[in-house]
């Protein structure tokens, strides 16, 4: 038996062909196949490059059902050190939009390494400044804010 | 592109909830946004629950300066040295160091002061020492404040608290039924101080858990998984255990096997019970006192 495929397009209008077994972890995916067999289904507001990026990762995670084809049959080790590997490899911006199409697709396993990859890489730096370059946050303290976090700091408790 | 600030608060929140503890000091000073959260009490509690539970050994060093290793115990447990924790312009050796929720209380030879020194923030406060006393302990009470305890001993113990609220010590009017065992180990949980005693007015009785409650300001009694009177302990340690059981290490005279007895979850309300964990056989010459201290992991 051939399996079902689906088709999403990214907002620039490229198509891409999935496995419908693929596609049904994201569980927004899953309820429009079932609403629209048929279709293709438009997500405008995901990229080609994201949406690219979110299959891949689906596509490594679907679980088998009979045993068959060359989907993964990873165990959960190598799962996770494949996850790993997933996500050092996008840069901080595209990880964000990633985490993003995961919160609007609900792929809760991958929503789940994309904020752990962001709170490593908060985690790793070294100060301040650092983090507000890293994530472009702005900021919003005057000096004497500054430094009244920096007294409140010095108390125990 | 989707920046920082573009991400939904409940992702922001998700996020700093799973940033290491000691790592975020640095993010109070970010942006106005992710410093209110340090004032936040839920999220407080969430950071406690999700983030990463950093385990860290501390030693004093033949040199009395603080050690600190941190305990990796993703696949094959492993042990890294961290460097010495040093103070800047304080160069005094370290005589103890009592731990409690990620604050240490550390006493020194030659200062009558003691410290306290939280390792998160890096803040630190001198407090006076009661003249003569020689047990310090720290724990909490009313979720996030903390007294010290102390003893001296003049004809009687005498006990004292110090208050970090309110920057002071008071006596305390009770008079303890127990002996204070100068050697042992005092941990702290959920708001108690525990350690090993005997009875002040007959040792022959069983050795027990004295526990003191920093809200009720009380002793009370725990039993051990099994009743020996004091001389018939060879070993007597006390650990906790992923800050919600006690774990105790014991060994009798003339034995070899250090058995290791993990109690239930402790709230404060319900009774003690012991599970035996493991038994340890390590030949060990008898004469000598040793200060085994333990480290538990469940998983």
């Amino acid at each position: 038996m051939s399996k079902k495929m689906i088709v999403l397009k990214s907002s620039e209008g490229v198509s891409f062909v999935v496995e419908e077994a693929v596609a049904r972890q994201s569980k927004i995916i899953s309820f429009l196949v079932e609403e629209f067999p048929d279709r293709e289904l438009p997500l405008t507001n995901m990229t080609s490059e994201i949406l690219r990026k979110t299959i891949e990762y689906c596509k490594k995670h679907v679980v088998e059902d009979d045993g068959g084809g060359d989907s993964s049959s990873s165990s959960s080790g190598d799962l996770k050190e494949w996850d790993v590997k997933f996500v050092a490899e996008i840069d901080q911006p595209r990880l964000m939009d990633l985490l993003m199409a995961a919160n609007y697709l609900d792929i809760p396993s991958l929503l789940d390494v994309t904020c752990q990859k962001v709170a490593d890489t908060i985690a790793a730096c070294n100060d301040e400044k650092e983090i507000r370059a890293t994530f472009n946050i702005e900021n919003d303290f005057t000096e004497e804010e500054v430094e009244a976090i920096r007294m409140e700091n010095q108390y125990p408790i | 592109m989707t920046m920082m600030s573009d991400l939904p608060w409940e992702f922001v929140e998700e996020i700093l909830g799973r940033v290491p503890a000691i790592s975020l000091k640095r993010l109070r000073s970010s942006c106005k946004r992710w410093n209110r959260l340090f004032n936040d009490k839920e999220f407080a509690r969430n950071h406690f629950r999700k983030a990463p539970k950093q385990s860290f050994v501390l030693t004093v060093t033949k040199e009395s300066k603080i050690s600190l290793m941190s305990l990796n115990l993703h696949g094959i447990p492993s042990l890294e040295f961290k460097g010495e924790c040093s103070l800047l312009d304080y160069s005094n050796q370290v005589s103890k160091v009592f731990h409690c929720d990620g604050l240490l209380l550390c006493t020194f030879y030659k200062d009558a002061r003691i410290m306290l020194w939280n390792r998160c923030t890096g803040g630190t406060r001198w407090i006076q020492q009661m003249k003569g006393s020689y047990l310090y302990a720290l724990g909490s009470y009313q979720e996030s404040s903390y007294k010290i305890l102390s003893c001296r001993y003049s004809n009687v113990h005498e006990f004292a608290i110090y208050e970090v609220n309110s920057n002071s010590w008071r006596i305390l009017d009770v008079i303890p039924d127990f002996n204070l065992l100068y050697t042992c180990t005092y941990v702290s949980l959920k708001g108690k101080t525990y350690w090993f005693d005997s009875d002040s007015k007959d040792e022959q009785l069983d050795m027990f858990l004295v526990s003191f409650d920093y809200t009720t300001e009380r002793f009370g009694r725990l039993s051990l998984p099994f009743n020996c009177p004091l001389g018939c302990f060879k070993d007597a340690t006390l650990s906790v255990v992923s800050e919600e059981k006690l774990a105790v290490l014991l060994r009798r005279k003339n034995t070899w096997g250090k058995e290791i007895w993990v109690s239930n979850k402790i709230d404060g309300t319900n009774e003690v019970s012991w599970t035996k964990f493991l038994t340890v056989n390590y030949p060990e010459r008898d004469n000598w006192i040793t200060m085994t201290r333990f480290f538990l992991n469940e998983e």
